[in-house]
C-alpha cells in the first residue's frame, strides 16, 4: 500500500472532496471546520448534500461492517448550519483576460466561480431568465428548493461574476463571435434535448417529454395532467416527473422501465420514496404504442425479459411476444434518454460525436477550436450534477492554463486505500446509519416543500463518528525501534514487523491511537490528531485557563465519541477532547501539573462502549502509572482522577482536601 | 538485546540533589526496545524530574536528548557540544552506555538512571527473560538450544538438582525447572545422548573481558624481512 | 568396622543423619549421636542445610570422629568454588574424615541469607570427578598431590521425583554420577514402597549401593508440608490419617518408620535416617524395625 492512497470515498469523489476531514470535523461538532473543507472545493455544498448520486457511499468501507456513511447527508448538514457563512475571500487583483461560459448549470457555474477565485472576470450566458441549468429547471422542489440553488449561485454571482439572460447559443451568440471579446470560452450548454421513443402516437396531445414539463413545473406552472399518468423511462428525471405527477393529483402514475431495478439509473432511495408516495413501476415493460383519438387515451405495452449483455455492459431487453396489453394515460411522459440540442452547435466548428455531445480533447475540455473549453452533460451525455461540477474544475484549471501558457496539469493518481481486511472488520464495532430525517408520505403530496428534513445536530455528529477515518491512523517514523510493542498490543492486529522497523497498513489502522501513546521511541505519530496537536492544545487551555485565573485550575480530558454532555458545561473544568482516551499517554496526564494545574481529570468510558476496543483499558494502565510518578515527586497520585458524569460534585469536594498544586503555590507566592 | 529498567525515582532525585543543569540522555537501541529508556521515558523522566525539584524549591534545568546508541563513541560526540553545558549527564543506557559516556566525557558527571538487568528475549508483551549469560563457552549445541547456565537458578550443566517440583524451579514457582525443558526438548529432537555425557566444568570468564579482533583490523606496516 | 568396610561386607546399611546447630553449643548433638553410636553404620552431617548459616559439617565431622563413629561429610557446591572445594577435601581427610556425600546444595534464596553468592562452580557430578582426582593424587588442574586421601564418596537421588520427566533426569543424573565414581547413594525419604519398588527395577541394572531414605513423620500437618514444599517427597493419604488419628504421634510415628523399614530391607541395601530433631528416637525406630 503506498503512502499516496486516499480514503475510497474521496477516491471515488469526481472531485476528490476530503470526505474524511470534513466528516471527522461534524465527529467532535466543529461545523466549521467541515465547511470550509468542503467549499474549498466544491461551491455547491448545498446542492450535492441533496442530491449526489454519492459515489463516495458506494466506495466507503463502512458498508463493509454494516452501513456506508451518509456522507452527503452530513454534507447537507454542514452547508445548512452554515448558510450566510463568508467563508471564502474574493481574490486581490484580476487579470486583463475574460472568459466566457455559456450555459449556467453547474459546469458552467463552477467554471465561472473556479476563475472567478483565480482572478477572471467570467461573463456567463444563459438562454434562460433563471440560473441553475438542470439543478433549477430539472429537479423538483421536493427534492432540491430553488432557495438553496440560489443561496449558492448568489455566491458565485458575488465573486464578480456578470450574468447575461435570455442569450442563446447559434441563435444570439457565435463562438466566433465570443472570440472576439472573450480570450476563452467555456460551453456548457447540457444536453436537454429529449429523445422519443419509436412508436406510433407519439405526436398525440397529451405525450410530453419529461424535460419541457420539468421546466414547466419549475416555471411555476401547476397543469391538470389527468387521472392516469404512464412515464416511460428509469432514470432520475423519470422518478421526479413520477413523483411530480402524484403532488399535482394524479391518482394512478405509472412508471414504466423496459429493464429490471438493479439496472434502473434512478436510485434505489429514490426510488423507493417514490413507491412509498404511491407511483407504481412496471419493471421489463416497453411501450410498443400510444394510442389515442387526438388526445392520448391508453399506452400498448409490451412484457420484456433481459437477454444478451449489450455494449453498455447491461442485459438487452427483449420483447416477450404475444405479452401485449394496455394501460390508461391521460398523459404520457417521456423520459427516456436526451441529447444535446443540435442547433446550437451547429456549424461552431466543433467536431461532434453522433449524439451530437462535443468531442474534447482530454478530460480538461480542452476543444478542437483554440481557445474553446466545453464540459458537462454537453460532453458527457446526461450526467449527474457532480460530474459536472468535476468537468467545470477540470475545465477551469485547463483555461487558467491555457490564457498564463503554463504546462499541462500533470495526472494525478487516486488510489483508493484497499478494502479492509476481514480480520479486521470483525473487530470493528457495529452501529447502523442514522436515518435521515422525512416529512411523512401523507404530509407530502399536496405541496412541493423538501421532503427529507436534514440531520439535527445529535443525528450529524453521531453518522459523523460512524466514520472509520480511513488513512488517519499511524505513520511510523525512521526512529521505530522495531520494539514491536505496537505490534502486541494494537486490538487490531494491523502492526506488523516489517525488514527494518514496523510496518503498520495504513489502509488497515483503525486510528485509535493505542501504539502511538505505547511507542517508547515516539516512533508513532498519528495522521489525525498528532502528537504535536495534542501537545499544543493542551498549552493553549492551560494558557488560557492561566489568563483566567481560576481557583482551582482542573484540567479534564474526554473521549469525543462519548462527550460527558453534563460535565463540559461545568465551567470549573477546562475540556480538552480525545479521539479516545487510550491514545492519552503518560506525560499527557502528568504535564499538566507542571503548568500548574491542580488537578487531572478523565473522563472514562466504560469499557464495552469504547468506540475502539482496550481504550479504557490502556487509559486505566497509563493512570496507574502516571499516578505512581505523581506520588513518587510530591505531587501526590489523588490529584489524578477517573471521573463519571455522576461524580461532578466529588472532585469539587476533592480539592478542598487536595489544595493547590504546590508549584503554582510557590509561583504565587514568589510572584 | 539488554534488559534494563528504570531505577526509584527516589534513587534518582537523590542522586542529581547537587546538580542544577542535567541532561537526560535516552537510548535508541536495547533500552528502547525493553520500553524502559527511550525517547518516551527520557521525556517523561525530565517532567517528573523537574516537578519534583520545583516542589522542592530547588529548581532544575533538563535537557533531553536520544541518541541511537551509547555504547558507540561515535554517537556519544552528537551530543558532545551539548552536555558541555551541563553539570551531569543522567544515561537512560545500560551501564554500558553509562560508562561510554563517561569515557567519552571525562570531565562532566555521568550518573545512571537505569539498573541493567540482563541479556534477555521477549516473553510477550511486557515480560522479557534472561536467557543468556554470556558465559563464553556456549554449549547449546548439546541442550537443545535452552541454556541452563543462564536459565538454572544454580547454572547447572550436568542435569537438574533434586530441588524441581512439578516441573517448576525450587527457587521460584513462577520459573520452570530448565531442565524439564532441556530434557523435553532433547527428546524431541532425539538428542538425549547429550544430556547422559558428563560435561566438564566451565572455564569461568576474567572481568573485563576484551575482544580484539585482529582479522577485522587494518594491518600494521609490514617490518622488513616478512 | 568402618561404613566402607560395613557396604562391602553386604551387610544391610544403617545411616543417620544430623544437621549441626546455628551457633557453638554442641552438647545436644554430640549427645544425640552418642545414643546412636554402635547402632548405626555411619552419621551423616548435613552442609548448611536448607542453605541457613551455622556449623559447618566438617567441624562435627571430626567431633563425631573422635567420639569413634564414622561420619559421612555433606559437602554442596553452594558456598565454594572448586579451590576451596577441594581444600576441603584435603582438610577433611587430615581431621579423619574418609567418606563424603556430594551434593549439589539448595538456592542460597532458600535460606536465611538470601541476599548470597550461589556459587556452583562445579556440581555434583563433576565433585564426584574430583574427589576420584584427589583420591588418585591430583587435583582438578593436574597437579600432583604430596600425600592423597582415599575418599569413599557417595551421592544422592531423588526416586520420587514427581514427574516422568523429573525422574528419567534423575536416572540419568544417578548413572552420571556413578560414571563419575560415586559408590552409594543415600535417597529422598521414602513413604510409598510400590513406587520405590518401581524405581529400583528402572535402575537394575546399575552396580551401586542405594540406601532408602526414611524421614520420621512428626504429624500430618508435616506430611502436608513436606507434600506441598519438599521435592521428592510424597506422603500417601492412608499415613497422613494414621498420624492424624493416632493418640501416640511418637509411637505411631516410630511404627511407621519401622514398617517402612521393614520394607526396604527386600528392596534396596540400606536405610538412611532422617530424624530432623527426633535422632534420640532412632534406636526405638531399629528397634521396632528388629535391626
Amino acid at each position: 500500500m503506498t503512502d499516496k492512497a486516499i480514503p475510497p470515498c474521496q477516491a471515488a469523489c469526481p472531485i476528490y472532496t476530503d470526505v474524511s476531514g470534513y466528516v471527522s470535523a461534524i465527529a467532535i461538532g466543529d461545523i466549521e471546520r467541515a465547511i470550509r473543507i468542503i467549499r474549498q472545493i466544491n461551491p455547491f455544498p448545498s446542492v450535492c448534500g441533496r442530491i449526489c448520486t454519492r459515489p463516495c457511499e458506494t466506495a466507503c468501507r463502512r458498508s463493509q461492517i454494516d452501513e456506508p456513511i451518509s456522507i452527503a447527508a452530513l454534507k447537507r448538514f454542514a452547508a445548512d448550519q452554515t448558510r450566510g457563512l463568508k467563508l471564502i475571500k474574493r481574490p486581490e487583483h484580476y487579470y486583463d483576460e475574460r472568459v466566457a461560459v455559456i450555459g449556467s448549470g453547474p459546469a458552467g457555474l463552477t467554471v465561472a466561480h473556479d476563475l472567478a477565485l483565480l482572478g477572471y472576470r467570467v461573463t456567463v450566458f444563459e438562454e434562460q431568465n433563471v440560473l441553475g441549468g438542470m439543478l433549477t429547471q430539472g429537479i423538483p422542489d421536493y427534492r432540491l428548493p430553488k432557495d438553496v440553488v440560489k443561496e449558492e449561485v448568489d455566491f458565485i454571482l458575488s465573486l464578480e461574476v456578470e450574468v447575461k439572460t435570455g442569450l442563446s447559443l447559434g441563435r444570439d451568440l457565435s463562438i466566433e463571435g465570443l472570440l472576439k471579446d472573450y480570450q476563452a470560452v467555456f460551453l456548457a450548454v447540457g444536453s436537454q434535448r429529449s429523445l422519443l421513443p419509436k412508436c406510433n402516437g407519439v405526436e398525440l396531445s397529451g405525450v410530453i417529454t419529461a424535460i419541457e414539463f420539468l421546466k414547466q413545473i419549475s416555471r411555476g406552472h401547476r397543469p391538470n395532467l389527468g387521472e392516469h399518468v404512464v412515464i416511460i423511462g428509469g432514470g432520475h428525471t423519470a422518478v421526479d416527473a413520477a413523483r411530480t405527477c402524484l403532488r399535482l393529483g394524479s391518482s394512478e402514475v405509472t412508471i414504466i422501465y423496459r429493464r429490471t431495478i438493479d439496472e434502473m439509473p434512478a436510485g434505489r432511495a429514490e426510488v423507493d420514496d417514490a413507491e412509498k408516495e404511491g407511483v407504481n413501476i412496471r419493471y421489463l415493460t416497453a411501450p410498443v404504442d400510444f394510442l389515442g383519438n387526438g388526445n392520448v387515451q391508453k399506452v400498448r405495452c409490451i412484457e420484456m425479459r433481459l437477454g444478451e449483455l449489450d455494449e453498455s455492459g447491461r442485459r438487452r431487453p427483449v420483447p416477450v411476444e404475444n405479452s401485449e396489453f394496455e394501460i390508461k394515460a391521460d398523459t404520457v411522459i417521456l423520459a427516456i434518454g436526451y441529447i444535446p440540442e443540435a442547433d446550437a452547435l451547429k456549424d461552431s466548428g466543433l467536431i461532434l460525436s453522433k449524439n451530437g455531445t462535443i468531442i474534447v480533447k482530454d478530460n480538461t475540455g480542452t476543444t478542437n477550436v483554440k481557445g474553446v473549453f466545453a464540459g458537462g452533460d454537453v460532453v458527457s451525455g446526461p450526467s449527474s450534477v457532480i460530474e459536472a461540477i468535476a468537468a467545470g474544475k477540470r475545465a477551469a484549471d485547463a483555461i487558467h492554463r491555457y490564457l498564463r501558457n503554463l504546462p499541462d496539469k500533470e495526472v494525478e493518481e487516486h488510489l483508493p486505500l484497499r478494502s479492509l481486511d476481514d480480520n479486521v472488520v470483525k473487530l470493528i464495532n457495529k452501529s447502523n446509519r442514522q436515518n435521515m430525517p422525512t416529512v411523512p408520505v401523507e404530509k407530502r403530496l399536496d405541496n412541493f416543500n423538501e421532503v427529507e428534513v436534514g440531520y439535527n445536530r445529535n443525528e450529524a455528529l453521531k453518522e459523523a463518528q460512524r466514520c472509520l477515518l480511513c488513512g488517519s491512523g499511524a505513520l511510523v517514523a525512521d526512529n521505530c525501534a522495531a520494539c514491536l510493542n505496537c505490534v502486541r498490543i494494537c486490538p487490531y492486529g494491523v502492526p506488523v514487523p516489517g525488514r527494518e522497523i514496523a510496518e503498520i497498513d495504513i489502509s488497515q489502522c483503525q486510528v485509535c491511537g493505542i501504539c502511538a501513546s505505547e511507542c517508547p521511541a515516539s516512533a508513532i505519530n498519528l495522521k489525525l490528531e498528532t502528537r504535536e496537536e495534542g501537545r499544543a492544545a493542551l498549552q493553549k487551555v492551560i494558557d488560557k485557563a492561566r489568563q483566567e485565573a481560576p481557583e482551582v485550575l482542573i484540567i479534564g480530558y474526554y473521549c469525543r465519541y462519548k462527550l460527558p454532555t453534563s460535565l463540559l458545561d461545568d465551567s470549573g473544568i477546562y475540556w480538552l477532547g480525545k479521539l479516545c482516551t487510550g491514545r492519552l499517554d503518560i506525560f499527557q496526564l502528568i504535564y499538566p501539573f507542571e503548568l500548574g494545574a491542580d488537578e487531572v481529570v478523565v473522563h472514562m468510558c466504560k469499557n464495552e462502549e469504547c468506540h475502539f476496543r482496550d481504550g479504557s483499558r490502556w487509559l486505566l494502565t497509563h493512570i496507574e502509572r502516571a499516578k505512581k510518578i505523581l506520588d513518587e515527586i510530591g505531587m501526590g497520585a489523588d490529584r489524578l482522577n477517573i471521573i463519571s458524569e455522576e461524580d461532578v460534585s466529588d472532585f469539587k469536594k476533592r480539592f478542598e482536601v487536595l489544595g493547590i498544586n504546590p508549584i503554582r503555590k510557590r509561583e504565587k507566592v514568589r510572584g | 538485546m539488554i534488559v534494563a529498567e528504570i531505577k526509584p525515582f527516589g534513587e534518582i532525585k537523590d542522586m542529581l540533589k547537587d546538580y542544577n543543569k542535567v541532561l537526560i540522555v535516552g537510548c535508541g537501541t536495547c533500552v528502547t526496545v525493553c520500553l524502559s529508556g527511550g525517547e518516551r521515558q527520557v521525556e517523561l523522566l525530565a517532567s517528573a524530574l523537574r516537578m519534583a525539584r520545583k516542589i522542592e524549591g530547588n529548581e532544575i534545568t533538563v535537557g533531553e536528548r536520544t541518541i541511537l546508541r551509547q555504547c558507540d563513541p561515535e554517537f556519544i560526540d552528537q551530543i558532545k557540544d551539548e552536555a558541555a553545558q551541563y553539570d551531569a549527564i543522567l544515561s537512560m543506557a545500560c551501564g554500558a552506555g553509562v560508562q561510554g559516556i563517561a569515557e567519552r566525557f571525562g570531565s562532566i558527571t555521568v550518573l545512571p538512571a537505569m539498573n541493567t538487568r540482563f541479556i534477555g528475549v521477549s516473553d510477550g508483551q511486557g515480560t522479557w527473560v534472561e536467557v543468556c549469560a554470556a558465559c563464553g563457552d556456549c554449549i547449546l549445541y548439546k541442550t537443545g538450544g535452552i541454556c541452563p547456565v543462564a536459565r538454572c537458578a544454580k547454572s547447572l550443566i550436568n542435569g537438574p538438582c533434586g530441588g524441581s517440583q512439578g516441573g517448576l524451579c525450587e527457587v521460584s514457582k513462577d520459573n520452570p525447572c530448565v531442565w524439564q525443558q532441556i530434557y523435553a526438548r532433547l527428546v524431541k529432537l532425539n538428542l538425549l545422548h547429550f544430556l547422559k555425557e558428563i560435561s566438564p566444568p566451565k572455564t569461568r570468564p576474567v572481568h573485563p573481558r576484551r575482544l580484539v579482533r585482529e582479522d577485522l583490523r587494518l594491518k600494521k606496516e609490514q617490518t622488513k624481512g616478512v | 568396622m568402618g561404613f566402607r568396610e560395613a557396604l562391602d561386607s553386604g551387610k544391610f546399611l544403617i545411616t543417620a543423619e544430623i544437621g549441626p546447630v546455628k551457633g557453638t553449643e554442641i552438647d545436644g548433638l554430640l549427645e544425640d549421636a552418642e545414643l546412636i553410636k554402635g547402632k548405626v553404620d555411619a552419621i551423616n552431617v548435613t552442609d548448611l542445610q536448607s542453605s541457613v548459616m551455622r556449623l559447618g559439617s566438617m567441624a562435627v565431622c571430626h567431633l563425631l570422629k573422635d567420639l569413634g563413629i564414622d561420619p559421612i561429610l555433606q559437602l554442596t557446591c553452594r558456598d565454594r568454588n572448586r579451590l576451596a572445594l577441594q581444600s576441603d577435601l584435603l582438610s577433611a581427610w587430615v581431621l579423619g574424615i574418609r567418606n563424603v556425600l556430594a551434593l549439589t546444595g539448595d538456592h542460597p534464596t532458600l535460606g536465611d541469607h538470601p541476599q548470597a553468592m550461589p556459587v556452583f562452580d562445579l556440581d555434583s557430578v563433576s565433585l564426584l570427578k574430583v574427589i576420584g582426582r584427589l583420591n588418585e593424587g591430583f587435583d582438578m588442574a593436574g597437579n600432583q598431590l604430596k600425600g592423597a586421601p582415599d575418599f569413599f564418596p557417595g551421592a544422592v537421588v531423588n526416586p520420587g521425583a514427581n514427574t516422568e520427566t523429573a525422574l528419567e533426569m534423575q536416572i540419568i543424573k544417578m548413572e552420571k554420577k556413578i560414571e563419575a565414581g560415586a559408590r552409594f547413594f543415600q535417597t529422598q525419604g521414602i513413604f510409598d514402597l510400590d513406587l520405590f519398588e518401581r524405581f529400583m527395577k528402572r535402575i537394575e541394572g546399575f552396580k551401586t549401593t542405594v540406601l532408602g531414605g526414611i524421614i520420621l513423620l512428626k504429624s500430618a500437618g508435616m506430611a502436608r508440608f513436606m507434600n506441598k514444599n519438599v521435592a521428592g517427597v510424597f506422603v500417601p493419604e492412608p499415613l497422613i490419617k494414621e498420624m492424624e488419628t493416632t493418640k501416640d504421634k511418637v509411637k505411631t510415628s516410630i511404627e511407621m518408620a519401622a514398617r517402612l523399614i521393614k520394607g526396604l530391607k527386600n528392596l534396596c541395601q540400606g536405610v538412611h535416617i532422617m530424624a530432623i530433631g527426633w535422632e534420640k528416637r532412632i534406636p526405638m525406630v531399629l528397634e521396632e524395625a528388629g535391626l
